[in-house]
C-alpha cells in the first residue's frame, strides 16, 4: 500500500479517535500544538535551522487573532487570515535580517528576537493586556456552524490540522523541500549549483511562521483567551522538544511528539508534584533508546514485521 | 488522597483524566449528587509550597463539614496550574468537562486567576479568587468571580498609615516598582495616598519583572537619601531585592512593602536579611477573631503549623462558599453567587462582608513588622501583627461597570 | 556623575560574575561544540553546595571550591555517561539531553531542599557596605569582583601554562592536531566539560550571598552567559570575559536612563553586534 496514503488515514484517524478516548479540550489542544509542531519541523527537521524563536510567530498569530476579534470587530475567519499573514509577514522581517546566519549564531538571534518580542507584548499592555494576557474573546459563528459547541469547534480545529499535514509534508517533497534538505548537508555546493540557498530558507521560515502563525490563532480560538505564555521563549522551547522526542524525519513525528508533550505532562502532573523529574527521565530515555525519537518505534515495529514476513515467506 | 507521593486513587483519577480508563466509570466515585470542587494552584515550580499549603486549608474547611454539604459528598479536585495562566485555562477547561465542576479557588497569581475568571464567566462557575490584581473587583469584573484578597489600595494606604504612626518624622519615600500591572496600581494608589499622610516622593524606579539584581537601583535610590524605600514588587523579584538590600547594611533607612511576599516565602531569607521589615499582608495568625481562633487551633492540630495566607485563603473562601450554599439551600452556582452578594458574615476576619456590585470581600489589611534574629521563638515566628486598616477602595478609582 | 561611576562599579562586579559563568559555556561551546542547557542546573548545584558547606560551618573560602568541584564532578557524570554516548547522532539529540538533564537536576535539588530558596548572610568580613565618599560600595560585590578575576586568571594559567590546558586549548582552535599530538580526545572532552561545570558551580556560589538560590535560579543567570557567549564570539575563549563585563556595565548604566528596558537591553545589544559582525566583538568562526 502507498505509503503517503497510510500515514494520511493515520493522521485523519488520529484526529477522529482522540477525542473520543481524551477530554475534547485535550485533544483539540493537540492537534493545534500538532499544527506548530510541524511548522517547527520545517524550519528545523527539514532546512536544519535551529530556530529558537517559534513562539514569536504563535504568539503573534494568537495576539493578531485575539486583537482582531476583540478591539478590531473582524469576525472569525479575516481574524484567522490576518493572524496568519501577520505571523509570515513578522518571520519574514526577522528572517530578512538573520537567515545569512547560521548554526548556533542563528539560534540565539532567533531567541533574541523572541524576548524582544516577549517584552514588547509585556510592556504594551495597553493593547495586550501585559502580564494578564487579552481577554474577552468571543468564538463568532463562520458559515452558519455554531463553533461554540465543542465538537464542532474540534471538527473546525482537525479540518485545519489535516490540511496543514498534507500540505507540510507535500512542502517536504517538493522541489524546495529538496533544496532546503540538500543545503542543510551541504549549503556551498547547492549554492554553487545555482540555486539560492538563503531565498529557499527564508521561505521555509515564512511557511513555517504562517503556520505557527494559525496554530496560534486557533488555540486562541479553542481558550478564548491570550495568555502571555504563548509568546514566551519556554513555549519556543517546548516546541522544539516536541519535534526532536517525535522525530524529525516525516511531518507524522512532530503530531506525535505534540501529543506525548500535552497528554503526557498533564498526566504526570496528576500523578506526583515532582512530575518535571518524571518528564526529564522520559525525554533522557527517548534520547538514549529512540535516537530518531518515537516515530521510530514505528519503523521499528515495521521493519521487525517485514522481517517476520519475510522469514516465513 | 496524599499530599505528595503516589496514592490509589491518584493513580485512578490520573488514568481516568488522561483518558485510559473509560469515562463511564472512571468517575465513578463521582456518583449522582456529588458536590465536585477544584483546587486550582501551583504544585510545581518555584512557589510550589502555595500549593500544598492551600491544599491544607481546603482539607480543614472540608473536614469542619464532615466532607458533606446540603446532604451530598463532597469530592475536591486537585489540579496543578503550574503558575501559568495557560496551563490554569487548560486544566480548568479539562475540569469543566470531565468532572462538571462548579466551584473553585486556588490561584495565587493573578495574571492565572484572571486567565480563569474568563471561563468563570463564561462556564458560570464560582471562583472565589486570592490574587494581588485589583482586576478582578475592576475592569474585569464577572458575574461569578469573588474576590478574597483585600484591594491593592488597602494594601498600600494601610502600610503607609503604618509607617507615619511608626516613625512620624519620616518624610521621603523612594519606590521600587515592578514594571507591569500590579506594579504600576501599587504606584498609583501609593501616589493617592502618601502625600494625605505627609510623605514626599522623592523618587520611583521601574524594574523588569524577574530583574535579579537590584544593587543599581539601590545605588539610585541612596543617592537622593531617602528615609523609606517602599518595594512595589512581589514574590522572587522582592526576595532577591530585600537580600540584596541588606548587603549595604544600612541601618537608618525604613524598608517596608505593602504587598510582597507571605510568610512562609520569608524563610527563604535569613533573619537577619528581613529583622525590621515592614510587611503588608493579608492573613496573620494572630488575628483576634472566634472563627481565626478555631481555624488556627485546627490547623495546629491537623498539621502542627501556624496558618499563614494561602492556608488562611483557601479555607475561608471555601467556608464561606459553603455557607453561601446553605444560605441558599443549593448548589447552583448561580443560586450560590447572588447569596454572595452583599452577603454578611463572621469569617477570620470577624465580621465581613462582600460587595454586591464589585464581588470585592470587605475586610482589613494586616501589617507587620518581621522579628529581630535573637527575638524569634521558632522558624514560623517570624513577624508580629502590629496594625491593621480597612480603607476601601474610594469608588471613583473602580473600573468594574456592573449594576 | 558620581552615580554614573558607582553605576560602572557597580557593573563591574555584576559583570564578573556573568564573566565566570560564561567562560564555562565558552569552555564547552568550543570543545564539545554543544550549548550547554544544564548550565542552570548546575549553577543551582553549585549555589546549593555552598549553602550546604557553609550551614555546618565549613569557611567561605572551602565552600566556594565545594561548589567548584561538586558541579565539576557532576559534569564529568553527565559527559562520560551521557554526552559521549550521543555523538555522532543529531546536535539537537545532545541538547535534548542537556535539557533532559537539567529538569532531573532541579527536581532533585527539590526533593533535597524543598521549593523554598534560601540565602546564605556572608562572612562577617564581607559584609555591610564601604563609603567611597560616592557611592556606599557592598564590600560583597568587592568580594564578587575579585574571586571572578582570580578564578579568570586560574582558568587562563591552567589553559596557557599547562600540558592539559594546551591540549584543551587546541581542541577548541584546531580539532584534527589534538589527534595528531596522540592525546585520547574522549578524555580531553570529558575534563573539558567538568572544567566547564565548575565555572557554572562556582558563580553559583559566588552569587548565593546575592542572589540566593533555589532549584531553577540558575535559568536566569543561564539564559545572560548565552548572550555573553556570543557576543563575546565563539571559539574566543577570552572573548566571554571581556562581553561579561560588558554587558554587566551596560545593564547597570541603563538603570539611570531606562531601568525597565535592561533585561531587553542585552538582547539588543546582542543582535545589533551580531549583524554588524557576525562573529560577535571577539569570535573567530
Amino acid at each position: 500500500m502507498n505509503k503517503n496514503l497510510l500515514a494520511l488515514a493515520a493522521v485523519v484517524l488520529l484526529a477522529v479517535v482522540a477525542p473520543m478516548v481524551i477530554p475534547i479540550s485535550i485533544a483539540n489542544e493537540i492537534i493545534v500544538i500538532a499544527i506548530f509542531a510541524m511548522a517547527t519541523n520545517l524550519v528545523i527537521g527539514v532546512a536544519g535551522l535551529y530556530s529558537f524563536g517559534q513562539a514569536m510567530f504563535f504568539g503573534a498569530g494568537a495576539y493578531l487573532t485575539g486583537y482582531s476579534l476583540t478591539a478590531g470587530g473582524l469576525s472569525l475567519v479575516p481574524s484567522i487570515l490576518i493572524a496568519i499573514a501577520g505571523a509570515a509577514a513578522l518571520a519574514g522581517i526577522v528572517g530578512a535580517v538573520i537567515i545569512r546566519r547560521s548554526g548556533f549564531y542563528f539560534m540565539m538571534l532567533t531567541f533574541a528576537f523572541n524576548q524582544m518580542a516577549f517584552y514588547v507584548v509585556l510592556v504594551w499592555s495597553g493593547v495586550t493586556g501585559g502580564e494578564d494576557g487579552m481577554a474577552g474573546i468571543k468564538r463568532a459563528p463562520v458559515g452558519g456552524l455554531d463553533l461554540n459547541d465543542r465538537s464542532v469547534f474540534y471538527a473546525f480545529c482537525a479540518v485545519l490540522f489535516v490540511a496543514s499535514y498534507v500540505i507540510l509534508r507535500q512542502i517536504k517533497k517538493s522541489p524546495l523541500g529538496l533544496v532546503l534538505e540538500a543545503a542543510k548537508e551541504n549549503p556551498r555546493r547547492m549554492a554553487s549549483l545555482g540555486y539560492s540557498v538563503h531565498g529557499a530558507q527564508l521561505a521555509a521560515f515564512m511557511i513555517s511562521g504562517a503556520f505557527a502563525g494559525l496554530a496560534g490563532s486557533l488555540y486562541v480560538l479553542l481558550y478564548r483567551f491570550v495568555p502571555i505564555d504563548s509568546i514566551s521563549w519556554i513555549m519556543s522551547g517546548n516546541v522544539v522538544f516536541m519535534v526532536v522526542i517525535g522525530g524529525m524525519s516525516s511531518m507524522v513525528g512532530p503530531i506525535m511528539g505534540a501529543a506525548v508533550f500535552v497528554w503526557l505532562q498533564g498526566l504526570f502532573s496528576l500523578l506526583w508534584a515532582q512530575w518535571a523529574l518524571l518528564f526529564g527521565l522520559f525525554i533522557i530515555f527517548v534520547v538514549f533508546t529512540l535516537r530518531g525519537g518515537l516515530i521510530e518505534l514505528f519503523k521499528r515495529v515495521a521493519r521487525i514485521r517485514r522481517a517476520g514476513e519475510a522469514h516465513h515467506g | 488522597m496524599t499530599p505528595s507521593g503516589f496514592s490509589r486513587r491518584s493513580v485512578l483519577q490520573a488514568l481516568a483524566a488522561s483518558g485510559c480508563v473509560a469515562p463511564g466509570f472512571a468517575w465513578a466515585q463521582a456518583a449522582a449528587g456529588d458536590l465536585n470542587i477544584a483546587l486550582l494552584s501551583q504544585n510545581s515550580g518555584n512557589f510550589a509550597t502555595h500549593g500544598e499549603v492551600v491544599f491544607k486549608g481546603a482539607t480543614i474547611a472540608l473536614e469542619e463539614r464532615g466532607h458533606t454539604i446540603l446532604g451530598r459528598k463532597i469530592n475536591l479536585l486537585r489540579r496543578d496550574d503550574e503558575g501559568k495562566p495557560a496551563i490554569g485555562v487548560r486544566r480548568l477547561t479539562e475540569l469543566v468537562e470531565t468532572s462538571q465542576v462548579k466551584f473553585f479557588i486556588g490561584n495565587a497569581s493573578s495574571a492565572v486567576g484572571l486567565a480563569e475568571s474568563e471561563i468563570a464567566a463564561r462556564e458560570k462557575i464560582v471562583q472565589y479568587a486570592g490574587g494581588g490584581s485589583d482586576e478582578f473587583t475592576g475592569a474585569r469584573c464577572n458575574p461569578y468571580t469573588f474576590q478574597w484578597s483585600a484591594s491593592p489600595y488597602t494594601a498600600s494606604s494601610t502600610t503607609l498609615e503604618y509607617v507615619r504612626k511608626a516613625h512620624p518624622n519620616a518624610k521621603r519615600v523612594y519606590t521600587l516598582t515592578v514594571d507591569y500591572a500590579f506594579g504600576h496600581s501599587l504606584l498609583k494608589y501609593t501616589r493617592e495616598a502618601a502625600p494625605e499622610l505627609g510623605f514626599e516622593l522623592a523618587g520611583n524606579d521601574m524594574h523588569p519583572l524577574g530583574e535579579r539584581q537590584y544593587t543599581q537601583y539601590f545605588n539610585k535610590a541612596l543617592a537622593v537619601k531617602p528615609d523609606v524605600i517602599l518595594l512595589l514588587t512581589a514574590g522572587s523579584d522582592f526576595l532577591a531585592a530585600v537580600r540584596q538590600l541588606s548587603s549595604y547594611g544600612l541601618k537608618k533607612v525604613i524598608v517596608a512593602a505593602p504587598w510582597a511576599a507571605e510568610l512562609d516565602e520569608l524563610k527563604e531569607l535569613t533573619p537577619q536579611m528581613r529583622a525590621g521589615l515592614i510587611l503588608g499582608l493579608n492573613y496573620h495568625s494572630s488575628i483576634n477573631t472566634p472563627v481565626n481562633k478555631a481555624f488556627v487551633a485546627a490547623a495546629a492540630k491537623r498539621y502542627q503549623m501556624l496558618p499563614t495566607y494561602a492556608m488562611a485563603y483557601a479555607y475561608d473562601t471555601f467556608r464561606t462558599i459553603f455557607l453561601a450554599m446553605e444560605k441558599a439551600k443549593s448548589v447552583d452556582s448561580t443560586a450560590v453567587a447572588r447569596v454572595m452578594e452583599g452577603m454578611q458574615l463572621d469569617s477570620v476576619h470577624g465580621p465581613t462582608s462582600i460587595d454586591a456590585r464589585t464581588h470585592q470581600t470587605n475586610r482589613p489589611y494586616y501589617v507587620c513588622l518581621c522579628k529581630q534574629p535573637d527575638a524569634q521563638k521558632n522558624d514560623q515566628d517570624i513577624a508580629d501583627l502590629v496594625f491593621q486598616g480597612d480603607k476601601p477602595q474610594p469608588a471613583a478609582l473602580n473600573q468594574c461597570s456592573r449594576t | 556623575m558620581n552615580l554614573v561611576a558607582a553605576q560602572i562599579v557597580n557593573g563591574l562586579a555584576i559583570g564578573m560574575l556573568y564573566a565566570v559563568m560564561a567562560l564555562g559555556l565558552s569552555i564547552i561551546k568550543g570543545l564539545l561544540n554543544v550549548p550547554n542547557f544544564a548550565h542552570g542546573a548546575l549553577f543551582a548545584v553549585g549555589a546549593y553546595v555552598c549553602y550546604t558547606l557553609s550551614t555546618i560551618g565549613a569557611p567561605f573560602a572551602v565552600a566556594l571550591i565545594g561548589a567548584f568541584s561538586g558541579a565539576a564532578l557532576l559534569g564529568f557524570l553527565i559527559e562520560r555517561f551521557g554526552i559521549a554516548n550521543l555523538t555522532g547522532g543529531s546536535y539537537l539529540l545532545q541538547v535534548l539531553f542537556l535539557f533532559g538533564t537539567a529538569l532531573v537536576i532541579e527536581q532533585i535539588l527539590v526533593l533535597i531542599y524543598g521549593t523554598t530558596g534560601v540565602s546564605l548572610v556572608p562572612p562577617a568580613m564581607l559584609g555591610g557596605a564601604m563609603d567611597l565618599g560616592f557611592m556606599f560600595l557592598p564590600r560583597y560585590l568587592v568580594f564578587c569582583a575579585l574571586v571572578g578575576a582570580f578564578s579568570i586568571v586560574a582558568v587562563w594559567l591552567l589553559i596557557e601554562k599547562t600540558r592539559i590546558g594546551s591540549s584543551i586549548r587546541a581542541g577548541i582552535e584546531r580539532r584534527e592536531m589534538v589527534q595528531c599530538l596522540g592525546i585520547d580526545i574522549g578524555t580531553l572532552l570529558t575534563l573539558g566539560f567538568a572544567l566547564g561545570a565548575g565555572m557554572a558551580g562556582l558563580a553559583g556560589g559566588i552569587a548565593l550571598p546575592l542572589l540566593g538560590a533555589n532549584a531553577t535560579s540558575g535559568n536566569d543567570m543561564m539564559a545572560i552567559a548565552f548572550v555573553v557567549l556570543v557576543l563575546g564570539g565563539l571559539g574566543s575563549l577570552y572573548g566571554a570575559v571581556a562581553a561579561g563585563i560588558l554587558i554587566g556595565v551596560a545593564q547597570s548604566l541603563t538603570t539611570l536612563v531606562a531601568p525597565s528596558a535592561s533585561t531587553l537591553l542585552i538582547y539588543v545589544i546582542m543582535t545589533v553586534v551580531l549583524l554588524i559582525g557576525p562573529k560577535g566583538l571577539f569570535g573567530e568562526r
